[in-house]
């Protein structure tokens, strides 16, 4: 036994190790994940691995010969599969060594950039899994053999009981965890029960299918000469299958892998997994006090005494939901929680197998057997028709069973990814879903046309005011005293709104800081690969910026490197890590650079996106406030980190009306998005559209002498993609309108009229995901289409601070999806415009 | 330790066959058949797609429209726009204490809406309620500051008797 746990420490080394080189490996090779992970260098424990990924590999190796041993062993005679194990661990060892020698003398990983050759290295990184593999079974044969013609897998019934157990405790444990996170929601117990039995259906449903995969090996396996063999290999190719389906569902989507390199990571990472699990069961002891385990026991069960079998049961879900705690605010897109669940439901049915293990034999019936599924699949089915039957009956529609489970069980990690796997929602269309990933596909070649809001531009103005762009990352704007009265952390901000414009119903146009910032650099909606070859030709900021002779200083990771090449914008904080850039310090660097002599010649415009409140940040200290404060009713740290840059902010103004420059400049504050804080169990933003990620402050000062001669309307729609056109107007140039997809002024001259928005429909999208929204009557509808999720959700945005969720009914839907298709479809054959000139011929006829 | 299989004839064999391969093999069929189950049935409340677009457009003065608005306006209560039409409409016809009260209930849902303050401040201004139009042109200004119709309202407003 000691010596099997020898083993298993030194392979469990050796697979975390391979595990993270071809995670490195294929994150690398998706650009999204390259760009939005590695390229700003987000976690630093990553990088030390990259750096010293050699050394690292050298002890791998180390650690996985010295788990052959065994096979290594030159001594023993041998013969047949455990010549062959020998033969196989030997070139394992002289390969893996010439490999880590060709290491040594050069580092690959450090090399790496997204391109083809991080694909290679992440599938190569599975080789020496699957060779290990590949030595365990031959060398297991030999011990293997004489118990091929053993009986049959197991006993139905016992599959029944650990199954039913295993459901029955982690539906408990986790409808428990529910209750307690979401039971002060003022919901009746009506809703709770539904709940209740909604997620009781869900996971004996779950349950009930591995039942019955599970009989239909059993009973494959005791029609094969070789009962247990035929059992192990079935069990071990539904491991396999169930490892590559949970990969291309829910692991290489969240990193936006493309559908062919999707097609090779799926299987050969299932592959490899389940042959290095199987490898390694077929290492046990196959036999202990009760005689021979069965192949399920060795491939999930472990070898303990049933007291530490049930201690270890019972201290599972508090393991697991510690560690889902641990990871929630800086899970990307659910997968660490959503793996963590699997993890613990497989670790679950495996102590529960043991536990089993003690049961009488029973000769039921497969009929009586069948009967927990059934009854599972009929409840699992007639629930939510009973509910919605209850619903329309009651005309109370807090008791859809999706509003219900939308409200408490999507909350909890194992109960949305069952949903996410068992469930149609309403509203998922085939053809309409199928149309924006066509879409959203050919959005992958791109042509970016030569626009600008102003016909031709003409000298710089006379009037040329310093401009100031604040785009804090993931600000909310009900986290600013301006938009909110229950704050009291923001009191600078606060008095700079007396002098401004606040816009009370701004939106991003894009969930997600890779496509929000050029999105307000444009001037309009964009899509994947904007930042690309062309991105000046659409760049209507940094065009009128040049046309008026401004000197820009700038903190941005998004933009910065991809301006016009013929400007030198000064960097603010340069070397500063994306993660790390602080508003306070980007003030003190702006002061510096405008004291420089020699830079009074030309206006400024400084664009400076801080990611002070970003969760990256906001998390680091857990639900733990950093300044004294108390902030009842909001997330402490990112209050108190909002509290901060407040002031640096106020320091910033007084430091600029002491220099006599605040009255004739315009400072805009806004952000690129806002940000979930546990809304719905959910943080962060990059895939969901929900109202608090894409509303945003929007505060504009214009120059004192200008400020008689504008008229605005602070109730009107307004996006960030505002901004540049507003710009232009304030320069005094006669903006056009370029299209549906741009922006248009929020400011006009006194005696216009801004034109009316309140009739018409905007495409909000995210940066990351497949996730599309449509905002229309001037902001207070939200219609969610979450194409990753298969989710449709609609929200009343008129009541405050972030609306409410209302119902999606067929009519919602299908009025909403045909006008996001629309919206959809413009925005894309806008960018598909082939012909040379074509982008700006269009646009001048238009 | 479970005995193992002796029986090899033929119809044991297709009954222990059916037993435990087909009848599994079958339910996973049910399963995957059944599966996902959909949501949809049941969320079909009395929604109404023309209602819903009614307003995507500002319509022309057409009578005819108006007990389509009644109606919608009456199923979306919340829906401004909807609200909006039918007070023009109403004001087209003549129908001003109707239009009042519908811009009255428009704004309870939308203050902010400015370009419902003015229509609804000419109305007041219309029957000497000055007082009232001046009140709405303040509110109208506060959303939209410097707009030259809400200056003139108010200008109006102020050079007007208050008959009420």
């Amino acid at each position: 036994m000691m010596r099997f746990a020898s083993f298993l420490a030194l392979r469990a080394a050796t697979i975390a190790f391979f595990l993270l080189t071809a995670a490195y490996g294929i994150v690398s090779y998706s650009p999204f994940a390259f760009d939005m992970f590695i390229r700003p260098q987000l976690l630093p424990w990553v990088n030390d691995f990259v750096a010293w990924h050699h050394v690292w590999y050298l002890g791998a190796y180390a650690v996985s010969v010295a788990s052959l041993w065994p096979d290594l062993d030159w001594r023993r005679s041998r013969s047949g599969a455990d010549r062959i194990a020998h033969r196989l661990a030997v070139a394992y060892a002289a390969v893996f060594g010439a490999v880590a020698l060709k290491l040594a003398a050069a580092p690959h990983l450090p090399t790496l950039w997204n391109d083809s050759r991080s694909l290679v290295t992440g599938l190569a990184a599975f080789v020496p899994l699957v060779w290990l593999a590949a030595i365990d079974h031959l060398s297991a044969l030999r011990a293997w053999s004489p118990l091929d013609d053993g009986p049959p897998a197991g006993r139905v019934h016992r599959l029944l009981a650990t199954c039913a157990f295993t459901a029955a405790g982690l539906w408990a444990v986790h409808l428990a965890h529910v209750v307690g996170r979401q039971a002060d929601g003022g919901d009746r117990i009506s809703a709770w029960i539904l709940t209740g039995g909604w997620t009781f259906a869900l996971t004996a449903t779950a349950f009930g299918i591995a039942l019955t995969l599970l009989a239909l090996i059993d009973g494959c396996a005791a029609q094969a000469s070789r009962p247990r063999r035929c059992a192990h290999l079935l069990t071990v190719t539904a491991i396999g299958a169930g490892l590559c389906e949970l990969l291309r569902r829910l692991v290489l989507p969240a990193i936006s892998l493309d559908a062919m390199a999707s097609l090779a990571v799926g299987p050969v990472a299932g592959v490899a997994l389940a042959l290095t699990w199987s490898g390694i069961a077929v290492r046990r002891p196959r036999v202990d006090e009760r005689g021979l385990v069965t192949p399920l026991e060795l491939l999930f069960a472990p070898a303990w005494s049933p007291r530490w079998t049930a201690v270890a049961l019972a201290a599972l879900p508090i393991v697991a939901l510690f560690a889902i705690a641990r990871v929630e605010r800086l899970d990307w897109d659910f997968v660490l929680q959503r793996l963590i669940v699997t993890a613990e439901w497989t670790a679950a049915f495996g102590l529960m197998l043991r536990l089993t293990a003690g049961m009488r034999e029973r000769s039921w019936s497969m009929r009586a057997v069948a009967i927990a599924p059934i009854a599972a699949m009929i409840l699992f089915a007639g629930l939510p028709r009973a509910a919605s039957t209850l619903t329309a009956w009651s005309g109370d529609q807090a008791m859809q069973p999706t509003l219900v489970f939308q409200r408490h069980a999507a909350a909890e990690p194992s109960f949305a990814l069952l949903a996410k796997a068992l469930v149609r929602w309403p509203g998922f269309d085939a053809g309409y879903h199928r149309h924006l990933q066509v879409d959203a596909a050919a959005a992958g070649s791109i042509e970016i046309p030569d626009v600008d809001f102003a016909p031709a531009l003409r000298a710089p103005s006379t009037h040329r005011p310093d401009i100031y762009l604040f785009v804090v990352d993931s600000l909310r704007r009900d986290y600013l005293s301006p938009y909110n009265p229950a704050v009291s952390f923001t009191p600078n901000i606060d008095r700079f709104a007396g002098d401004a414009f606040v816009f009370r119903n701004a939106f991003t146009r894009h969930g997600g800081t890779a496509l929000a910032i050029p999105s307000i650099w444009t001037g309009s909606s964009v899509v994947r690969k904007i930042l690309g070859p062309g991105f000046e030709r659409m760049n209507t900021m940094q065009k009128l910026l040049d046309a008026e002779g401004y000197r820009i200083a700038i903190n941005d990771y998004t933009v910065a490197g991809r301006l016009n090449p013929s400007v030198r914008p000064t960097v603010i904080d340069p070397g500063v890590p994306s993660p790390e850039t602080d508003l306070c310090s980007n003030l003190t660097g702006l002061q510096q650079h405008l004291a420089h002599p020699g830079t009074g010649a030309h206006p400024l415009f400084a664009f400076l996106a801080p990611m002070n409140v970003h969760l990256i940040n906001t998390r680091h200290q857990g639900h733990a406030a950093t300044s004294d404060g108390d902030y009842p009713g909001f997330y402490g740290p990112y209050a108190s980190r909002l509290k901060r840059i407040d002031g640096c902010f106020g320091d910033f103004v007084s430091y600029l009306k002491r220099e006599g420059r605040y009255d004739e400049s315009i400072i805009i504050v806004t952000s690129d998005h806002g940000d979930s804080l546990g809304e719905e169990g959910l943080w962060g933003h990059a895939f969901w559209l929900f109202p608090e990620d894409i509303r945003i402050p929007l505060l504009l000062k214009v120059p004192v002498s200008l400020k008689p001669e504008l008229t605005t309307d602070l109730s009107r729609i307004a996006f960030s993609t505002d901004i540049a056109p507003t710009l232009y107007t304030l320069l005094q140039h006669d903006v056009r309108d370029p299209g549906p997809i741009f922006g248009a002024p929020l400011i006009v001259p006194r005696g216009t009229d801004l034109p009316s928005r309140r009739r018409d429909s905007y495409l909000v999208t995210s940066s990351y995901a497949p996730t599309y929204a449509l905002l229309r009557r001037n902001g207070r509808s939200l219609y969610v289409s979450d194409l990753f999720e298969r989710k449709e959700f609609a929200f009343d945005l008129s009541r405050e601070p972030i609306g409410t969720q209302v119902l999606v009914d067929n009519a919602v839907r299908r009025v909403n999806q045909r006008l996001i298709r629309d919206r959809v479809t413009e925005l894309s054959a806008f960018f598909r415009k082939t012909a040379p000139g074509h982008g700006s011929q269009t646009l001048t006829q238009r | 330790m479970p005995a193992p299989r002796t029986d090899s004839s033929a119809p044991g064999f297709l009954a222990m066959f059916t037993r435990r391969v087909l009848v599994p093999a079958l339910a996973l069929c049910l399963w995957a058949a059944a599966l996902p189950v959909s949501l949809s049935r049941g969320v079909n409340a009395a929604s109404d797609e023309e209602c819903l677009t009614l307003a995507d457009a500002p319509p022309a003065p057409r009578p005819d429209l108006v007990a389509t608005l009644e109606r919608c306006s009456a199923l979306y209560p919340a829906d401004v726009e909807l609200l909006a039409d039918l007070g023009a409409q109403y004001e087209a016809g003549g129908r001003r204490p109707e239009a009042e009260a519908i811009y009255r209930r428009a704004l309870a849902v939308d203050p902010a809406y400015a370009e419902l303050r003015l229509r609804l401040g000419r109305l007041l201004l219309a029957r000497g309620a000055a007082a009232l139009a001046r009140r709405e042109a303040q509110a109208a200004l506060d959303v939209q500051p410097n707009r030259q119709a809400a200056l003139d309202l108010l200008r109006d407003a102020q050079g007007a008797p208050e008959n009420e």
